[in-house]
């Protein structure tokens, strides 16, 4: 008996929700939005490339996408020049990132849906582990409106507790056979790894072709990067866009860079220009020093030329034609840690400088949001990351797990068009979507699989599991690890990264200041990177702080600290 | 004799035809050429790409003013003024190219030469960097050549040195168009009627004679209203090259008006201040055709444009 | 000729031939300047790419290969571009050269009202422009956004060819036209039967420069056919490879995701296959100059024409 009535009371709720849903307009709710239509969707990027000349697009994971959302997705390029006329003309891409420079046209110029009227569709973009990215955003990038205009890539959640992965990006680079010929000295300051350069050059002076080695030189084609991002790492900073201001990555204090006065250290910019000039002065920069682009940077990669390097960017050839050489190589570049060790990033809002809106202009504003939801969702980064489900399972814990065949997938080059059709860590769509790599899903997984703690030992080349037996390390990050138990390194941890996206727009006179301090810092590069001795090197340096004072430098510092504070303060506020 | 022959008609009863016949065609230039002159108002704005003009504050004059307050103005004039000169004392260059071409009377060497020195008007300077940077660096081929010559110090590079930077790019320059530049004066020299030549034979010229006394006159109405439409191009030397060849080294020296401009609008999103800048420029452009057009009038008696 | 005296014959043979001999030896130097490095290229894109990256090649490619065209054809809409970039070479070409040879003679024609100030007001043209944004609202507002006549119009009267036909057309002898005139011909009967044949050479002049600006074009496809795949040239498909390298300079600029940059720098498309889009970009001045040669190589004869 009282099964049965059990039944009929189900089934009469049942029916009863039937009938609401028929009669209240619930019901579009439920079956969620008509897609029953084919649209193109395209997303415009500023200096994103084009998906129509990647050998990687479409892969597995945007076939994915394109079928549940019944689209064709395409991602463009944008310059400055051609998002100003799409936004003059009204004529932008259905979904279209953009960095600080565009924000404000975008808002006052009524480009961007509110997405909060969408809120029933996207429910990625305001769940719970959003919502402190989204009180920023609402903040700080709605012109004082307070309305949600945009959303950031790859937020980090509270609870996210953050691995080194497996090898180290950015510090110092070394090749490990001739590091390792030299006994793996450790190196902890700019001074023992210019030694280590030494050696390595002494016992390495020219290539197997007979070209000169060289210990590295310097990527011309993003103005002062090179030099502001070398000290960074050294002395522990975090760099604003351009380099003019660093963020203090401990303390979180802005400082500013090139106009140093008043600042006890050496700021990023000079602690690098300090470094380039010891190189010069040991005869191991590249005469080429003021000239190599990065594509020229990685010729000289490629043959070999140079021992060492800051960041992990332009090696990645050389490393995988040696492996394809010679699978058991230890002619392979790989990254020491050096005083601050660019991990444990913690962006609880989001990436600075990545901002995605759907276009008020789109005839397809609907379904924009609803792609844009998706890939701010769990879902969508976890395929990005690890591919769709076809490449990972749940294992006897019921926990999601990259397969065996999968893990063989990556470091097999034979399979290497296998890997490009999977869509896993392809490009595009693993700069847009909303979780940070190391968030945790449900089940106690990462989001992004290859970030699990026990597969990060498993993607090793054979040149860094020899590293890892040399030095008694599980993984090469370890070395990072240790360097920060013993007090010589630290991590971004303690950085508040949110702090960047609360600075107001910069006001157009002081923009007229910064680029005219940093087309000065660039002309005196010369004279202070080629400096003979400490005397010349003061004197090229004090000429140019004068420079920097009469083109206005002080009203600019006056301008950043004030605003920096501010922003400071209130997001400090909303953190707590 | 030729220029009497044009005055006669020129009393003719005007022709309304022949205006009406050009309309059609004015009515483009109209409308792509000067309807877009709405957007000099921009200069006038606090203009934000994206957001409606009435929406923009005014400004008036003061991004004019600002021109005056601004020291890297003078700097890059300056740069554009000395790349401008070298290239306008090197304007006879490709006329007299034309002028040797016009000697070789190998149809197939001509041919040959005639061709191939346009090629490298097909290059494009992200390709010419990446070329003269194998060519030219400190290891480049020709580096190694001058070194050997004598003529170059070791680790010195033609790309980084702040002094040879102008001649270095007018060279460059000059290598890009000299072949395609020197076509429109081969026509010229293919356009003259050759009963002059048998003229000038007659009179016992010889060939070199024939190409000072028919040859080059032939051509000079040409290089004379190229000259004067190049001076209006002074401040208009483009950007593309001197942004690739710009280094920490080069950086003061290369920075020309046009890269400048390009700075301001695109990079600083200065978009107002870069049209000012601009305005100014078509200023300076137009006033100096003109008063290039009156000394030519005072010179030759007739005006070119 | 029969009347130069033998003497001043001999005498002008031998300076002659001195002259001669510099001449061919500079001419082929600068030929040989020009030529190498698109030589260069040439065999750079024909190098297997491991070998040329290490060891450029100097006279012959590094090895064999074809891995750099096959590439390019394998781009996705190659061979549809490649068919609007003719279409509108052909077209645009056609149009303009047709538009600024018929300007170029009206302008010569005094008996023009206005002449002095119209002539002058296309002058202008080459000197003032009211900017991108302004131009691409105006475009917009004609309806020309993503239509492939935007390829055309824009650059259907050049003020430069204008000039130069116009001043080569003044240089012919008045004489013609002015019998014909007399014999009742109008203006456009004279254009087609007298200008037109004894201006070939500065229409092949023209023609080759035309059809070099539309086959070379990229920028109004960037700016104003963004929107529309079927209307992309090659050039524009070409120009993408080409600036990738300073597109992700551009991002390095713009501090986040360090990590993902290593992924981006290795992902720029090779040396070879910018190098092979150089030899792309040059092919029209093979395939259009050679043809229009001989309208250069011999001057014209008015008598021809008279008679």
């Amino acid at each position: 008996m009282s099964k049965r009535k059990m039944m009929s009371v189900l089934l009469g709720a049942v029916m009863a929700a039937g009938t609401l849903s028929v009669s209240v307009p619930v019901f579009a709710e439920e079956a969620g939005p008509d897609v029953s239509q084919h649209v193109d969707i395209t997303i415009g990027g500023i200096n994103v490339g084009d998906s129509e000349s990647s050998d990687r697009w479409p892969n597995e994971v945007v076939d994915l996408i394109e079928e549940k959302f019944n689209v064709t997705l395409k991602c463009v390029a944008y310059d400055n020049e051609s998002l100003n006329l799409d936004l003059s003309g009204g004529t932008t891409a259905d979904i279209v990132q953009i960095n600080d420079d565009h924000i404000e046209s975008v808002v006052r110029g009524k480009h961007a849906v509110n997405l909060e009227d969408y809120a029933d569709i996207a429910t990625n973009i305001f769940s719970d582990d959003m919502a402190f990215r989204n009180e920023i955003l609402k903040a700080y990038k709605s012109n004082d409106e307070g309305v949600q205009y945009f959303v950031t890539p790859r937020v980090t959640f509270a609870d996210t507790v953050i691995n080194y992965g497996t090898v180290l990006n950015n510090g110092y680079i070394v090749r490990y056979d001739l590091y390792k010929e030299i006994g793996c000295p450790d190196i902890t300051n700019d001074d023992e790894y210019i030694e280590a350069l030494k050696a390595m050059k002494e016992i390495y002076p020219e290539t197997e072709d007979g070209l000169p080695t060289y210990a590295m030189s310097v990527y011309n084609d993003s103005q002062l990067h090179a030099y502001f991002y070398k000290g960074c790492l050294s002395e522990g900073y975090s760099n604003l866009e351009g380099g003019i201001y660093v963020q203090n990555a401990v303390t979180n204090e802005l400082v500013p860079d090139l106009y140093d006065v008043g600042v006890e250290s050496d700021t990023p910019f000079w602690a690098g220009v300090k470094f380039y000039n010891k190189l010069y002065r040991e005869g191991l920069l590249d005469p080429d020093v003021f000239i190599t682009k990065s594509e020229d940077i990685q010729e000289k990669y490629d043959k070999g030329q140079y021992l060492g390097g800051v960041v992990n960017w332009y090696y990645g050839n050389y490393n995988s034609l040696q492996r394809a050489a010679d699978p058991e190589t230890l002619k392979e570049y790989i990254t020491l840690p050096s005083h601050l060790g660019w991990a444990n990033e913690k962006n609880l809002a989001g990436w600075f400088g990545k901002y995605f809106f759907v276009s008020s202009h789109s005839p397809n504003a609907e379904r924009a949001v609803m792609i844009l939801d998706y890939l701010q969702g769990e879902e969508c980064s976890r395929i990005v990351d690890s591919g769709t489900d076809t490449r990972w399972g749940v294992n006897e814990d019921g926990v999601a797990a990259l397969t065996e065949d999968t893990l063989d997938l990556k470091t097999n080059g034979a399979r290497l068009d296998e890997y490009n059709k999977s869509g896993i860590n392809a490009p595009f769509l693993s700069d847009m979507v909303g979780e940070d790599h190391h968030n945790f899903a449900d089940d106690g997984s990462r989001v992004d699989l290859w970030y699990a703690d026990d597969v990060l030992a498993k993607s090793m080349t054979f040149a860094e599991r020899d590293l890892c037996e040399t030095l008694g390390l599980e993984i090469p990050s370890d070395m990072l690890k240790k360097h920060v138990e013993a007090g010589v390194s630290i991590d971004l941890g303690s950085q508040i990264t949110a702090i960047q996206l609360g600075m107001p727009t910069t006001p157009r006179d002081i923009v007229r200041i910064d680029s005219n301090c940093e087309e000065l810092t660039l002309s005196a590069l010369p004279g202070l990177v080629q400096a003979e001795s400490d005397e010349e090197f003061a004197a090229a340096k004090e000429a140019l702080v004068q420079q920097l004072k009469d083109a206005g430098a002080e009203d600019s510092v006056a301008w950043w600290t004030e605003a920096w504070k501010s922003a400071r303060e209130t997001i400090e506020g909303m953190l707590q | 004799m030729r220029k009497s022959a044009l005055a006669a008609p020129a009393q003719r009863k005007k022709q309304y035809k022949l205006l009406f016949m050009a309309l059609p065609f004015m009515l483009i230039v109209l409308l792509f050429n000067y309807v877009p002159i709405f957007g000099w108002i921009y200069a006038f704005f606090d203009y934000l790409p994206g957001i409606p003009l009435f929406e923009c504050d005014f400004m008036g004059l003061d991004y004019f003013k600002l021109i005056l307050r601004d020291q890297n103005v003078l700097r890059v004039l300056k740069n554009t003024a000395i790349f401008a000169l070298i290239s306008i004392c090197l304007t006879p260059l490709p006329m007299l190219f034309a002028i040797l071409l016009n000697e070789v009377k190998n149809t197939a060497s001509r041919k040959f030469i005639q061709t191939f020195t346009t090629l490298p008007n097909f290059i494009s300077w992200v390709i010419i960097f990446s070329l003269a940077f194998s060519l030219f660096a400190t290891d480049g081929r020709v580096t190694n050549l001058l070194i050997k010559l004598g003529l170059q110090a070791e680790n010195q590079s033609l790309l980084s040195s702040k002094e040879a930077v102008y001649w270095f790019q007018t060279f460059l320059m000059q290598w890009k168009t000299l072949g395609w530049s020197s076509i429109i004066y081969l026509a010229a020299i293919a356009g003259i009627d050759q009963e002059q030549y048998e003229a000038a034979r007659v009179d016992g010229a010889g060939h070199f004679r024939c190409a000072v006394h028919v040859t080059v006159p032939a051509m000079m109405e040409t290089y004379v209203v190229l000259f004067i439409l190049n001076i209006g191009n002074f401040l208009n030397t483009g950007y593309e090259q001197y942004l690739l060849f710009k280094n920490a080294v080069t950086a003061s020296n290369i920075e020309v008006l046009d890269l400048y401009v390009y700075r301001i609008g695109l990079e600083n999103m200065d978009y107002s201040y870069g049209v000012a800048i601009s305005i100014l420029k078509s200023v300076v452009s137009v006033s100096l055709v003109v008063i290039a057009n009156l000394v030519a009038k005072k010179v030759r008696g007739s005006t070119v444009i | 000729m029969k009347n130069v005296s033998s003497q001043n014959k001999i005498h002008e043979s031998a300076s002659r031939r001195i002259f001669q001999v510099f001449n061919y030896i500079l001419l082929y130097a600068i030929t040989f300047i020009c030529l190498y490095p698109f030589w260069y290229v040439v065999i750079y894109t024909f190098s297997v790419a491991a070998q040329a990256d290490i060891n450029p090649p100097v006279f012959l490619p590094r090895g064999f290969s074809i891995k750099n065209y096959t590439d390019i054809f394998a781009i996705s809409g190659f061979f549809h571009s490649v068919l609007v970039s003719v279409l509108r070479t052909v077209v645009g070409t056609f149009t303009s050269v047709l538009a600024c040879t018929f300007l170029g003679y009206l302008f010569t024609k005094d008996e023009m009202p206005g002449k002095k100030i119209l002539y002058r007001f296309l002058i202008m043209t080459m000197y003032i422009n009211g900017g991108l944004i302004s131009t691409y609202i105006v475009i917009k507002s004609y309806g020309l956004l993503n239509n492939f006549w935007v390829y055309i119009l824009p650059m259907l009267v050049s003020a430069y060819n204008v000039v130069l036909i116009k001043t080569y057309v003044e240089q012919l002898p008045p004489a013609l036209e002015e019998s014909a005139r007399l014999d009742g011909a109008g203006y456009v009967t004279v254009f087609t039967k007298i200008i037109l044949p004894l201006s070939k050479p500065i229409i092949a002049t023209v023609t080759v420069f035309v059809a070099v600006a539309h086959w070379n074009s990229w920028f109004d496809n960037h700016i104003y056919t963004r929107g529309a795949d079927d209307l992309k040239t090659l050039q524009y498909l070409l120009y993408n490879y080409l600036n990738e390298a300073q597109r992700v300079a551009n991002q390095i600029k713009s501090a986040t995701g360090a990590g993902s940059m290593a992924n981006l720098v290795t992902s720029i498309s090779s040396k070879g296959v910018r190098m092979t889009i150089t030899v792309l970009a040059s092919l029209p001045i093979f395939l259009v100059y050679p043809f229009l040669q001989k309208y250069f190589v011999k001057g014209i004869m008015v008598g021809a024409v008279k008679g």
